[in-house]
C-alpha cells in the first residue's frame, strides 16, 4: 500500500513534467519561427511573444513549481481568493515604467524610438515581475524579499523571479551587437535585447525544469512519509 | 612602517616606468612613417643609363609665367567658392555665395580662369598640408602631433627650389611658415597662428602688407596665408555671421590682389584644407577634404577641355613648378593639371611636360626602393611596367593617368612604414608590466581569487570590454559601451550588496539611483565623431560661443549657467561654512573666481584673464600648501555631546575656536558628521582638493558649461560615501567601477578618441590675446588637463574611496600598516586596470596595423590612450604619495597628542573626538 501510493506520486509528478515541457516546446517553435518576423515586424511580434511568455509561464508555474513553493505564500491566482487584480495590474503597470526608465538609464535614446523602448520594457516585465503577479498575493513584499536574500541558488523561491533576471542580463548581453558595423537589420534597435532577453528566460526556465526535476523525487517521497507518519500518529 | 612604504611607492612607481618605457618603444615603432629623401631633384642622364629615350628635363619647357602669387586662405572650402544663383541675395547660409568675384571671373574669362575641388591627404592640419602643397610628397602620420612645433622641412621642395635659382620669395601671414621654412624667404612678415580666438589680428596684417608688396618688384613668388576663416570655424562653426564677415572680407582681398595682377603673374587662391560642420578639421571626411583651388590669370593659357573637376593637393607641386620653369621637387607624387599645358601651337609641350613629371615620379621610386627595404618588388614591377608603357607610346594621356594614380596608391598603402621589431618590444613591455602587477596582486599581497559575486561581475566586464577594443566598431562607439557597462555595474552593486537595515537599503538605491541617472544626464554633453552616424549634438553641448548672441537658446544657456554657480555656490557655503578654516577660504575664492569667470560678459580683462589666472595661481598654492601641511584643517569643533553613559563631556577641543554649540545625541550608535571633526575634515581635505581640481579642469572645458560640473561632482560625491557596506569597502569591483567612470568622464566632457574633437579654447583660458611662445608648454598642459580631466580626477580619488563612514579614518590611525597596505594594493589595481586597458589597444594596433582603418580610429585610439595613461598615473602617484603623507601627518598628530590608542573590538566607526573622549575619560 506505502508504496504504491509513492508510485503513484512518482508518476502523477513525473506527468507534470512531461505536460509542462510540451507546453515548453511550442512555446521555443513559436519563437524560433516568429524570429523570422521580428525584423519585419518588431513591435507585433514582441507583444505576441510577451503573450507567449504569460501562457508558458502560467503552465510552469501551475503544473511544476506550485508544489515546490511554501503553501503559505503560494495564495496565488490558481488556488486562494486572497488574489486581487487591481493589485497585480497597478504592479505591473508600475514595472513597465521601472523598465522603461532603467533602459534609458542604461542608455536607450529619450525621446526617439520610444515605442521600441516601451516594447522591450513590456517584454522585460513581463519576464521579471509577472510571476509574482499570479504566485503572491503580495507581490511587492515577495519581490522586495527575495531581492533581498543574500544568495542566489535554485532554490523554489527564486524561481520566479531567476528566469526574469537572466532575460535581464540577456537582453544586457544582446546589446553587445548593435553597435558593430554589419549593417544588418536584425541589428536595429531592440531586436537583439529582445532575442538576447528570450535565450536568457529560456535558459533560466530549462535550469528551474531540470532543478525540479532532479529534486523533485527525493523530496516528494519524503513529503509522503511525513505526511503518513503524521496521520498514524493522529490516528 | 617607512620602510614597507618605500617598498611600495617604489614598486609602484616601477611598474609604472615599466609601461611607460614599453608606450614609449611602442609609439617609436607604430608612428614611424617613411624614409624621408633628402636628395635634390637633379637633371641628370641616369635615365640614359638605364638605356632609356627621350629624356626631358624642365628646361625643355618655356616657363608660362614669370612670377606668382600664392593666396592659403585657411579652412576655404570649396562650397565656399562657389556662388549659387538660386539662393536669394541676403538669404542662404552664412558662407554661402560670399565669394562672387571668382564666380564673376569664371564667367567673364574662362580660359583665364580654373576652379577645382582640391583634395586633401588626411591627416586635415594645417601643417601636414603646407608639407604637402611644397614637396608634393604624402603626409605621415606621426607629424600630427609635433603640428605646434615642427621642425623645419627636410624634404625637396619648391620654396627651395625657387631660392636655389636666386628668385626671391616674399611671404607673409600664418607662421608655420617660417616654422617650415626658417632661412627660404627674402622678405617675411609672419604673425602668430596659435590663438584660435583670434579671428582679425592675422588677417589685417596680411591684406595691410599684400597689395604694397605686390606693387614691389623684388620678388618672384609671393605667399600670403590667411587665417581668420579657420579660426572662425574653431570659434563659432560655419554657419554663423562671423564666417560671412570672414568671407565678405576675403572677397574683398581677392579682388584688391586680381585688380593688381601683372600680365606675367598667376594667380593662385586655395584653402589648405576643408572645415566639418562645427568647424574643425584633422580628419578625413568629405566636408574636411575638400578643399578648394582657384586659379587666375590674365593670360589665356587654359585649355578647358582637358580640365578635370577634381585635383589631389599634391598636383599642385608639379603644376607649378612647370608653369613657372622650376624643377619639380625630388620627392612630389602629384601629376601635372593637363589643361594648363596644352597648346595648340605646340602640340608636344603636353607630352613634354607630362613625360619631365612622370620621369620624376619614376626616379623618386627607384631611389625610394633603393633606400626603404621594404618596398614590395611586385609593385615596384607593376610600377615599372606602366611607367614604360606611358613613356614608349604616342601621347596617351589615360596610360599617364594610370601610372601617376597606381604610383600614388602604391606610396599611400605602403607609407605607414612600421618597425615590427620596436612594436613587439613594446607590447612585450607593457605586458609585462601588467603580469607583473598581477602576479604582485594575487601572491605577496593576498588578494586572492575568491572575490565577491560584484568584484568577479566587475573584473568579467572589464575583461569584455578590454577585447572589445579589437573591433573598430566598439573603439568607436565606446562612450555608449563604456555608459552601459558603468551602468550595469551600479546596479549590480546594488543587488549584490546585501543591506542590513531596510533603511539603510533604501539609502543604497537613492544613491545608485542618483548616481545612475547622473550617469546618464552627463551623456548630453558628449560630442559625436563623424563615424558615429545616428548620432545628434545635443544643445546643451554647443560650443557657448558658437551661439548667437540674444537668441532664445542663449538666453536659456546662460540661465541655467547662473542657475548652476548658485548651486555651486551654495552647496561650497553649505559645506565650508562650518569648518571655514584656510583650507575652506582657498576653496572658496576659487568657486566664486570660477563663478566670476563664467558669469563675465568677456567684456572686461578681469573675468577672461585675470580671474582664472589668480585660479590657477590659488590652486597650485592650495595644493602645495595642503602637501606640506596637511593637518591645516585640523580644527576639530569645540563641542558638548552626551556619551553613552549620559555624562557631558568637552569633546576634542584640541585647538579652541570661538564657536560653542550645543549638539544632542540621542542615538548612541548613530554618529552625525559634527561628531566626526578630523575624520570628517580629513576626508574633507583630500576631496577639497578634488573639488578645487574639478573647478580648475573644467574652467577649461569652455565648451561643456557648468552643469557637467555639478553632474560630474555628484558620482564623486556619491562614491564617497557609496554604500554602507563594510564588506566592500576594499572591494576590487568598486575600483574597476570607479575605472569605467574615469573614461565615462572623459567621453561625457565632449571628448571622442579623435583629432577632430580636440578642444582647442582650452588651451586659452587665462592665456588672454598677448600669447607669446612662452606660454606654449602651460597651453599644452591646460589643454591635457581638460581634454583628460576625467582620468586624472577618478585616479585623485581612488585614496578617497578607502574613507567610508564604516572604516572612517580611526579604524585607519588604529591600524596604520593595513591603511599603508590597503592604499597600495587600491592603487596598484587601479593602475592594473589602465595598464590592461592600454595593453589591449596596443596589442591591437600591432596586430591590425595594416586595417583599411588604421590611421582614422586605431592610432587616434592609442595615441589617446597613451596620454590618458600618463596622466592618469601621474595623477595616481601624486594622490598616493599625497594621501600617505597626510595619513602620517595625522597620525603623527594623534600620537602627540598622547592619546592611549584603544583597540576596539569591532571595526565600527570610532574617531578622534571618540579617542581624546575615552583618554579624557581616563585621566
Amino acid at each position: 500500500m506505502k508504496k504504491r501510493l509513492d508510485i503513484e506520486k512518482i508518476a502523477i509528478s513525473g506527468g507534470k513534467v512531461l505536460l509542462s515541457s510540451t507546453a515548453l516546446l511550442p512555446g521555443l517553435v513559436g519563437y524560433g519561427k516568429l524570429t523570422m518576423d521580428i525584423v519585419q515586424n518588431p513591435q507585433d511580434t514582441t507583444l505576441y511573444l510577451t503573450a507567449a511568455v504569460f501562457l508558458l509561464d502560467l503552465c510552469t508555474f501551475r503544473y511544476l513549481y506550485l508544489d515546490d513553493l511554501q503553501p503559505r505564500k503560494t495564495q496565488a491566482l490558481f488556488r486562494t481568493p486572497g488574489w486581487n487584480f487591481p493589485t497585480a495590474a497597478l504592479f505591473m503597470l508600475a514595472s513597465v515604467l521601472l523598465f522603461f526608465v532603467g533602459i534609458i538609464l542604461f542608455g536607450a535614446p529619450i525621446l526617439d524610438s520610444s515605442m521600441e523602448t516601451l516594447t522591450l520594457a513590456m517584454l522585460l516585465a513581463t519576464t521579471a515581475f509577472l510571476p509574482f503577479c499570479y504566485v503572491y498575493a503580495q507581490p511587492v513584499d515577495e519581490l522586495l524579499k527575495v531581492l533581498q536574500t543574500e544568495k542566489l541558488d535554485l532554490s523554489m523561491e527564486k524561481a520566479p523571479l531567476f528566469p526574469g533576471m537572466l532575460a535581464v542580463v540577456g537582453a544586457w548581453c544582446g546589446a553587445v551587437v548593435i553597435p558593430l558595423d554589419w549593417d544588418r537589420p536584425w541589428q536595429a534597435w531592440p531586436i537583439p535585447c529582445c532575442y538576447g532577453a528570450f535565450a536568457g528566460y529560456a535558459v533560466g526556465h530549462l535550469l528551474f525544469i531540470s532543478a525540479s526535476i532532479t529534486r523533485s523525487l527525493p523530496r516528494r517521497y519524503s513529503a509522503v512519509r511525513h505526511q503518513q507518519s503524521a496521520t498514524s500518529k493522529a490516528e | 612602517m617607512p620602510g614597507r612604504w618605500m617598498w611600495h611607492c617604489c614598486s609602484l612607481f616601477f611598474i609604472i616606468v615599466l609601461a611607460a618605457v614599453g608606450v614609449w618603444t611602442f609609439a617609436l615603432g607604430f608612428l614611424l612613417s617613411r624614409v624621408e629623401l633628402s636628395d635634390k631633384a637633379v637633371c641628370q642622364n641616369q635615365f640614359a643609363a638605364a638605356g632609356r629615350k627621350g629624356i626631358s628635363c624642365y628646361h625643355n619647357l618655356k616657363p608660362i609665367f614669370n612670377r606668382a602669387v600664392i593666396v592659403v586662405v585657411d579652412a576655404l572650402k570649396y562650397d565656399f567658392l562657389l556662388t549659387n544663383h538660386s539662393i536669394k541675395a541676403g538669404k542662404g547660409r552664412s558662407y554661402e555665395n560670399k565669394l562672387p568675384v571668382v564666380d564673376h571671373l569664371l564667367k567673364h574669362g574662362p580660359e583665364n580662369t580654373a576652379l577645382f575641388k582640391f583634395i586633401a591627404d588626411p591627416p586635415t592640419t594645417t601643417m601636414q598640408r603646407l608639407k604637402g602643397l611644397t614637396t608634393g610628397s604624402l603626409p605621415t602620420f606621426v607629424d600630427v602631433g609635433s603640428n605646434f612645433d615642427a621642425g623645419s622641412i627636410g624634404e625637396d621642395n619648391i620654396i627651395d627650389r625657387i631660392k636655389e635659382m636666386g628668385k626671391n620669395v616674399t611671404f607673409m601671414g600664418d607662421d608655420t611658415w617660417i616654422q617650415l621654412f626658417p632661412k627660404s624667404f627674402s622678405k617675411a612678415f609672419p604673425f602668430p597662428s596659435f590663438d584660435v580666438r583670434d579671428l582679425d589680428t592675422v588677417d589685417r596684417g596680411v591684406t595691410q602688407h599684400l597689395v604694397p608688396e605686390m606693387r614691389k618688384k623684388d620678388w618672384n613668388i609671393l605667399v600670403a596665408h590667411f587665417l581668420g576663416v579657420d579660426h572662425c570655424g574653431h570659434r563659432y562653426g560655419r554657419d554663423h555671421p562671423e564666417m560671412a564677415r570672414k568671407l565678405k572680407e576675403m572677397n574683398e582681398m581677392v579682388r584688391n590682389v586680381v585688380q593688381n595682377l601683372q600680365d606675367d603673374t598667376v594667380l593662385f587662391l586655395m584653402g589648405d584644407h576643408g572645415m566639418t560642420k562645427s568647424g574643425d578639421h584633422g580628419g578625413d571626411s568629405k566636408d574636411e577634404v575638400e578643399a578648394g583651388l582657384f586659379v587666375y590669370s590674365r593670360k589665356k593659357f587654359i585649355d578647358v577641355n582637358l580640365l578635370p573637376d577634381t585635383v589631389a593637393q599634391v598636383d599642385f607641386v608639379p603644376t607649378f613648378s612647370l608653369l613657372l620653369g622650376h624643377p619639380i621637387p625630388f620627392s612630389n607624387l602629384g601629376r601635372i593639371i593637363p589643361g594648363f599645358f596644352s597648346d595648340a601651337t605646340d602640340p608636344s609641350r603636353l607630352e613634354t611636360a607630362l613625360r619631365v613629371n612622370a620621369q620624376q615620379v619614376w626616379s623618386f621610386i627607384q631611389k625610394y626602393s633603393q633606400e626603404a627595404s621594404d618596398f614590395p618588388p611586385a609593385s615596384l614591377r607593376h610600377v615599372d611596367t606602366l611607367f614604360h608603357n606611358a613613356t614608349s607610346q604616342q601621347l596617351s594621356l589615360v596610360a599617364y593617368q594610370s601610372f601617376f594614380q597606381q604610383t600614388l596608391n602604391v606610396c599611400r598603402t605602403l607609407w605607414a612604414r612600421f618597425d615590427t621589431k620596436l612594436i613587439w618590444l613594446g607590447v612585450v613591455f607593457v605586458g609585462a608590466s601588467v603580469a607583473i602587477s598581477l602576479l604582485v596582486l594575487v601572491f605577496i599581497s593576498s588578494f586572492g581569487w575568491t572575490q565577491s559575486f560584484f568584484a568577479l561581475v566587475a573584473i568579467a566586464a572589464s575583461v569584455v570590454h578590454f577585447f572589445s577594443m579589437f573591433s573598430n566598431s566598439f573603439q568607436v562607439h565606446e562612450d555608449v559601451s563604456v555608459q552601459c557597462i558603468l551602468q550595469a555595474l551600479i546596479w549590480t552593486h546594488f543587488i549584490t550588496t546585501p543591506p542590513r537595515r531596510s533603511r539603510q537599503a533604501r539609502g543604497n538605491f537613492l544613491r545608485c539611483l542618483l548616481l545612475s541617472i547622473a550617469v546618464r544626464c552627463m551623456e548630453f554633453y558628449r560630442r559625436c565623431r563623424e563615424e558615429q552616424s545616428e548620432c545628434q549634438v545635443n544643445e546643451v553641448s554647443v560650443d557657448f560661443d558658437s551661439i548667437p548672441l540674444q537668441s532664445d537658446l542663449y538666453h536659456l544657456r546662460r540661465g541655467l549657467n547662473v542657475i548652476a554657480y548658485l548651486l555651486i555656490g551654495s552647496v561650497s557655503w553649505m559645506s565650508l561654512e562650518k569648518r571655514l578654516n584656510k583650507n575652506g577660504q582657498v576653496h572658496l575664492l576659487v568657486v566664486i573666481l570660477f563663478c566670476l569667470y563664467f558669469s563675465g560678459e568677456n567684456a572686461f580683462d578681469f573675468h577672461t584673464v585675470f580671474a582664472p589666472r589668480l585660479l590657477y595661481i590659488s590652486t597650485v598654492g592650495a595644493v602645495t600648501c595642503l602637501f606640506l601641511s596637511p593637518n591645516i584643517s585640523l580644527k576639530p569643533r569645540k563641542s558638548q555631546s552626551n556619551n553613552e553613559h549620559g555624562e557631558v563631556l568637552m569633546n576634542g577641543n584640541v585647538v579652541t575656536n570661538g564657536s560653542s554649540r550645543r549638539t544632542s545625541q540621542p542615538e548612541v550608535n548613530s554618529y552625525s558628521k559634527a561628531d566626526f571633526p578630523a575624520n570628517f575634515d580629513y576626508a574633507l581635505q583630500t576631496f577639497g582638493q578634488v573639488i578645487c581640481i574639478v573647478l580648475t579642469l573644467f574652467l577649461c572645458t569652455v565648451t561643456g558649461g557648468t552643469w557637467n560640473v555639478i553632474l560630474i561632482g555628484l558620482p564623486v560625491l556619491t562614491k564617497f560615501h557609496f554604500m554602507d557596506s563594510p564588506e566592500s569597502s576594499d572591494g576590487v569591483g568598486r575600483l574597476v567601477m570607479w575605472a569605467f567612470m574615469a573614461w565615462h568622464l572623459f567621453f561625457s566632457s565632449g571628448h571622442q578618441t579623435t583629432f577632430t574633437t580636440l578642444h582647442w579654447n582650452s588651451a586659452f583660458v587665462g592665456i588672454g590675446e598677448d600669447s607669446g611662445k612662452h606660454w606654449q608648454l602651460f597651453q599644452k598642459i591646460l589643454m591635457g588637463s581638460e581634454t583628460f580631466a576625467g582620468q586624472i580626477l577618478a585616479a585623485w580619488a581612488v585614496p578617497l574611496m578607502m574613507m567610508w563612514r564604516e572604516r572612517g579614518d580611526s579604524y585607519w590611525l588604529q591600524n596604520p600598516e593595513v591603511y599603508s597596505s590597503s592604499l597600495w594594493k587600491n592603487c596598484l589595481s587601479y593602475q592594473l586596470w589602465h595598464t590592461s586597458k592600454l595593453f589591449f589597444v596596443m596589442l591591437n594596433a600591432a596586430v591590425n596595423r595594416r586595417h583599411l582603418m588604421v590611421w582614422k580610429i586605431f592610432a587616434p585610439r592609442f595615441i589617446y590612450e597613451a596620454l590618458s595613461f600618463a596622466c592618469s598615473s601621474s595623477a595616481l602617484l601624486l594622490a598616493f604619495l599625497y594621501s600617505s603623507r597626510a595619513f602620517f601627518v595625522l597620525f603623527q598628530f594623534i600620537t602627540d597628542l598622547q592619546v592611549p590608542l584603544v583597540q576596539y573590538p569591532s571595526r565600527r566607526t570610532k574617531d578622534i573626538g571618540d579617542l581624546v573622549k575615552s583618554s579624557r575619560k581616563r585621566r
